[in-house]
């Protein structure tokens, strides 16, 4: 399991890489926890799931206890999954108010939400 | 070719190892005829039953957890046994959201395993362990 964090405006963004589950979700978490609390402005998560292969429950608990903190922010909580560079915009699929599917091509996504977050 | 065929797997309890079980499970599980899809339901189903045995069977602590899996014909088969402090309430543990540890967990493990797979049964003793047999089936394909 491999993961990457970038901070940019109201949003940390998320990059994970491998398997979510009861061996490297507390790591995970033990991370995004000290982020959230070190930078109170935080009010968006833009998870980068391209590379996630496998998550479980545990590592779904991880991502929704986040999910209510954003809630507490009144932010909102991104999965993103661009599948390739060429691929055309399929759009962006809203779960729920809060919490928003997308399979745009990652950099454009990025740079659209970028400015809407700033 | 006969139509049945198992495997046995005993592991240290260690939150390393559900990665390989459930790798493992998939695997000897490919033998037979599931889509994607149904391949990924049985590693979390696994998964969640492995993490049960760790986290709570064992606490973490030490503990051997056992694993069996079988096919016959189109039926798959998994048990996974522990040994540790067992399930008070067997019943109340499956319900969604069910948890022992509430600050830190979701109370979704059981959950996920009904709903990937077509039958778990659940047996446990204070002390004594728990055991979960869990079955799919292959669906017969339309071609």
């Amino acid at each position: 399991m491999r993961f990457r964090f970038e901070l940019e405006g109201q949003a940390l963004i998320a990059e994970l890489q491998g398997e979510l589950d009861l061996h490297t979700s507390p790591e995970f978490k033990a991370n995004l926890v000290k982020l959230f609390d070190t930078h109170p402005h935080i009010k968006h998560l833009i998870m980068h799931v391209k590379g996630l292969s496998f998550v479980d429950s545990s590592g779904l608990g991880v991502i929704l206890g986040r999910y209510r903190e954003l809630q507490q922010r009144g932010g909102r909580l991104f999965f993103c999954a661009a599948q390739s560079s060429d691929q055309a915009h399929s759009g962006n699929v809203g779960l729920s108010e809060d919490i928003g599917i997308c399979r745009f091509h990652l950099r454009s996504f990025e740079t659209d939400l970028r400015r809407r977050l700033r | 070719m006969t139509t049945t065929n198992w495997i046995k797997l005993e592991i240290p309890s260690d939150t390393r190892n559900v990665a390989f079980a459930r790798t493992a499970v998939a695997l000897f599980a490919s033998q037979l005829d599931w889509t994607l899809d149904e391949l990924e339901d049985i590693k979390v189903a696994v998964s969640e039953a492995v993490s049960n045995s760790v986290i709570h069977g064992y606490e973490l602590q030490d503990g051997l957890v056992k694993i069996e899996v079988s096919y016959e014909g189109p039926e798959l088969r998994v048990v996974v046994e522990d040994y540790g402090r067992g399930i008070e309430h067997v019943e109340q543990a499956q319900e969604i959201g069910y948890t022992r540890l509430p600050e830190e967990r979701m109370g979704l493990g059981f959950t996920f395993m009904h709903e990937y797979m077509d039958e778990v049964l659940v047996s446990s003793q204070i002390d004594q362990g728990t055991k979960v047999v869990m079955i799919k089936r292959v669906q017969a394909s339309e071609s």
